[in-house]
């Protein structure tokens, strides 16, 4: 275990990867406005940032990149108008995500696509504020607009969908990885480049 | 992409610190919004301040559209009731404005602290705030790489269109489409991360001294009144 803090040639990786994997989570965060997209919001997120993620714990392989790298997109969604609440759920995610890595010391294959399947969950903190404040929410909505509207609100984040939420989750970080694994292997392990 | 970006000591250019607080009280209460009693007022007043920000250090018409929408959408969401049970008009008028509302502000606000702030003044605001360097060096790069990522990947399409390798094809093959332009992307961030990495450490950034700064970063007078005036519009909106 020598070499194993972070340095600043780690420090500059992770400020470019957190760009990166913030460019490429942009576009469906936006389309995550849309209630029913933002139900598969976790699981697009998981799919699209496989590549950038899986290059950054290859690149460094220490502790604690993952962490500062999901931090600091959490926090920036978080001053940017996110809910405080997701912080809540996705720093620990974030941490343990890490932690199943580091056991593999970030070179044993399997332990790094479970490490992303568990980083993938943070997203799922921003939809929290839907659970907690959900009767003071759907008694406003009832009241104001109707039965109708407040049945249909209530159907799309009943309690029941949280394992689907879950599960498509699941999936999609899979495929993810598997879509990065190929990749790396393909033109960056062969390139030298890691 | 540095000239178009406000100097520092410009009279309306507010400290990092206080836009960061702004940012939290606006983003909280567009959020949060309540719709009922006096909590209407001092909602549109908060939501409206990014927009006014915007005017106040000279673009004048995102400024003045963004205020116009909110209001609108503000309006749709606290005035109007729908007669009945009708769908439709529900999901036109109140699903909308809701979204406006919610998002719209914190979207102008981050707009205005893109627009307005220098990375250095950034770092430095964030580092008088005490925040471990593990943090603010990995915000830096990743702001100061923004842009440059946004040209390389343009270059990169344009060279992919001489092969051949445009959004056609993202429809047939996307596994293919995506690997011909990820891929470079990738391989030039790396690089460009190598080069950086050293460029810094001779400058001397693993070092461990606090540093100093060229910039002179000081809370003047607007800065005050603005954070006065969205404490005071945050507390009553909770209080009260």
């Amino acid at each position: 275990m020598k070499n194993s803090k972070i340095d600043i040639k780690d420090l500059i990786n992770i400020g470019l990867f957190t760009a990166v994997y913030f460019i490429f989570i942009a576009p469906p965060g936006i389309l995550g406005i849309i209630p029913i997209f933002m139900l598969l919001l976790p699981a697009m997120i998981g799919l699209i940032g496989g590549i950038p993620i899986m290059l950054l714990i290859m690149k460094t392989q220490k502790f604690g990149a993952l962490t500062i790298c999901g931090i600091v997109v959490s926090l920036i969604l978080a001053i940017m108008g996110h809910p405080w609440m997701a912080l809540i759920l996705s720093v620990p995610v974030i941490i343990i995500a890490d932690m199943i890595m580091s056991i593999g010391k970030y070179k044993s294959w399997k332990l790094n696509c479970i490490g992303y399947i568990v980083f993938s969950f943070w997203p799922i903190g921003n939809l929290l504020p839907f659970y907690f404040m959900r009767h003071s929410y759907l008694a406003f909505i009832q009241e104001k607009y109707g039965t109708d509207y407040e049945a249909t609100v209530e159907s799309i984040f009943s309690l029941g969908m949280i394992p689907v939420i879950i599960a498509t989750t699941i999936v999609g970080a899979w495929i993810g990885v598997v879509v990065a694994k190929n990749v790396l292997k393909k033109h960056f392990q062969r390139a030298g480049m890691i | 992409m540095r000239n178009q970006i406000l100097a520092h000591n410009h009279i309306f250019n507010l400290d990092p610190r206080i836009k960061i607080l702004m940012m939290l009280i606006v983003s909280l209460i567009a959020l949060t919004g309540g719709t009922t009693g006096h909590e209407i007022v001092i909602r549109l007043i908060v939501m409206l301040i990014p927009a006014l920000l915007l005017i106040l250090v000279g673009k004048y018409s995102i400024g003045i559209i963004c205020t116009g929408i909110i209001t609108l959408a503000w309006y749709g969401e606290a005035f109007v009731v729908i007669e009945g049970q009708q769908q439709i008009a529900t999901l036109l008028i109140f699903v909308p404005s809701g979204v406006i509302t919610r998002f719209l502000p914190s979207l102008v606000m981050g707009y205005y602290i893109y627009t307005t702030t220098q990375v250095e003044t950034l770092i430095l605001g964030l580092e008088r705030m005490k925040i471990p360097r593990k943090i603010t060096i990995p915000i830096a790069v990743m702001f100061r790489f923004l842009p440059t990522i946004k040209a390389e990947s343009s270059a990169i399409k344009d060279a992919m269109k001489m092969r051949g390798i445009s959004l056609r094809l993202a429809f047939k093959k996307p596994m293919i489409y995506i690997e011909y332009r990820i891929v470079p992307l990738l391989n030039s961030v790396i690089k460009i991360g190598n080069e950086l990495t050293v460029a810094s450490v001779t400058r001397g950034l693993n070092l461990t001294y606090s540093r100093t700064s060229i910039i002179d970063l000081k809370i003047r007078w607007f800065d005050w009144l603005c954070a006065i005036l969205i404490i005071l519009l945050g507390t009553t909106y909770y209080i009260l």
